[in-house]
Formats: C-alpha cells, sequence, structure tokens
C-alpha cells in the first residue's frame, strides 16, 4: 500500500509501492513543497518508471526554483531502479 | 498460468497478486517477484496508455520453462504499437536534456533477456523472457 505525506520541515515520507496508479496522488503532495525538500524512502519497497518520473518533475520544478530536492534511505532494489536510469547521481540519492 | 486484466490501471495490484501466486505455484520463492512486477507492470501501463483501438481485458500469461521466467502480454482487437521499436534512452544525458517517457521500456530491456511483439489478425503480443534475479 502506498503513502506519501509531508510532514513539515521540508520532509516528505513515502513508503509502499509507488506505481502508475498512485502518480496523482504523489503529484498533489510533491507539487506543495515550495523550498528545500528531502524525501525519506525508508518505507518505499518499489517504484517503476512512473514514480521515477513523478520525482524528476518535483526535482526539475524545485531546482527551477533554486530548491534542492534530495533522496535518502533507499532500499538497495529501489536505489537500483534509479540507477538502471542513470538518475541515482543526477536526484542526490544518498 | 494465464489471467485476463481489464485495461486499467487500478489492475496493477491484481497483476502483482496474480505474479506472487504464479511464484508460488513454480516454488521459485520471492526473488523473481521485484523485477517481474517491474517488467509487468512496464508492459501493462503501456498497453492502457497507449493502446489504440483495443478492447476488452489484456491477457497475461506467466510461465517457467528452459528459457526461465517467461511473460506474455496479448490484447486483442488493437492497432499495432511495437514497444520493442521505441528508441533507447540516453541515461547519461543531463537532466534537462531528457525528454518525458522511454523509461518504462528502458528499465524491460535492462532486465529482460529477450523482448519481442508480434501482431497479427488485429492482436498483438508482447513477450518477454526474464535475466536471473540480481
Amino acid at each position: 500500500m502506498f503513502d506519501i505525506r509531508a510532514e513539515g520541515a521540508g520532509i516528505v515520507r513515502v513508503s509502499g509501492r509507488f506505481d502508475a496508479a498512485e502518480t496523482e496522488r504523489a503529484n498533489r503532495v510533491l507539487r506543495a513543497c515550495d523550498g528545500p525538500t528531502t524525501l525519506d524512502c525508508s518505507g518505499l519497497d518499489y517504484i517503476s518508471s512512473a514514480g521515477i518520473s513523478t520525482i524528476m518533475e518535483a526535482y526539475k520544478r524545485l531546482s527551477g526554483a533554486g530548491h534542492a530536492l534530495r533522496l535518502v534511505n533507499l532500499a538497495p532494489r529501489v536505489k537500483s531502479v534509479f540507477a538502471y536510469t542513470g538518475l541515482d547521481r543526477v536526484l542526490g540519492i544518498q | 498460468m494465464r489471467r485476463s486484466f481489464p485495461r486499467d490501471l487500478a489492475s496493477l495490484g491484481a497483476i502483482v497478486t496474480y505474479v506472487r501466486e504464479f511464484l508460488a505455484h513454480e516454488r521459485l520463492g520471492d526473488g523473481p517477484a521485484h523485477d517481474l512486477d517491474l517488467v509487468l507492470e512496464e508492459l501493462f501501463t503501456n498497453l492502457v496508455k497507449y493502446g489504440r483501438g483495443a478492447r476488452g481485458d489484456v491477457e497475461i500469461t506467466l510461465a517457467r520453462g528452459a528459457d526461465g521466467v517467461t511473460a506474455e502480454l496479448r490484447e486483442f482487437d488493437a492497432e499495432a504499437f511495437d514497444p520493442t521499436a521505441l528508441p533507447e534512452v540516453d541515461v547519461g544525458r543531463p537532466l534537462a536534456e531528457r525528454r518525458p517517457g522511454g523509461l518504462g521500456v528502458h528499465l524491460v530491456r535492462r532486465l529482460t533477456k529477450s523482448f519481442r511483439y508480434d501482431y497479427r489478425d488485429r492482436t498483438g503480443v508482447t513477450s518477454v523472457a526474464m535475466r536471473d534475479p540480481r
């Protein structure tokens, strides 16, 4: 089950399975971010290209406004999907 | 093992359940689950988004054979849409120069050892053989 919620201080916690059926919900939360943002992925089990594209869009919007978007605490499987797309370095994944 | 799914993103959860049933039936454990989930989502989502004129459910067949785990997605009464013909994504390009789209098929190519499309009598069939799980 997918969940995404802003917890204040620029922290957004995302968990569960981020698939193509969840992009609208994620977009609603990410589009409300208007400053430096940290996406805590410690509960994220799975991400597809749809989820990655949603995060890319948020990264481009925030970086265009001069803000950083960091992704932290990714599980190895999730990190490998970002690595396949060459975005692990670009998105500041730690 | 074969099952049909409504052509809707809401089917993704049921496809995950189907993959678990297949892996349990074949006594394969959870090792292949992640990559198989990912490949099926990317291919199914393409059919939902780009399947022009297609009607009815998408039929997904999972099998285990000499070529390892294979999957086949079949859509009926459909216009041809060949995902294997889509251009490669240059993952080395800076983010600002990247266009949206194409990542899904890129992931399918990374996770499979064969990726084919056949179209005959208005039926489109996408077939993959999975790489062994990492």
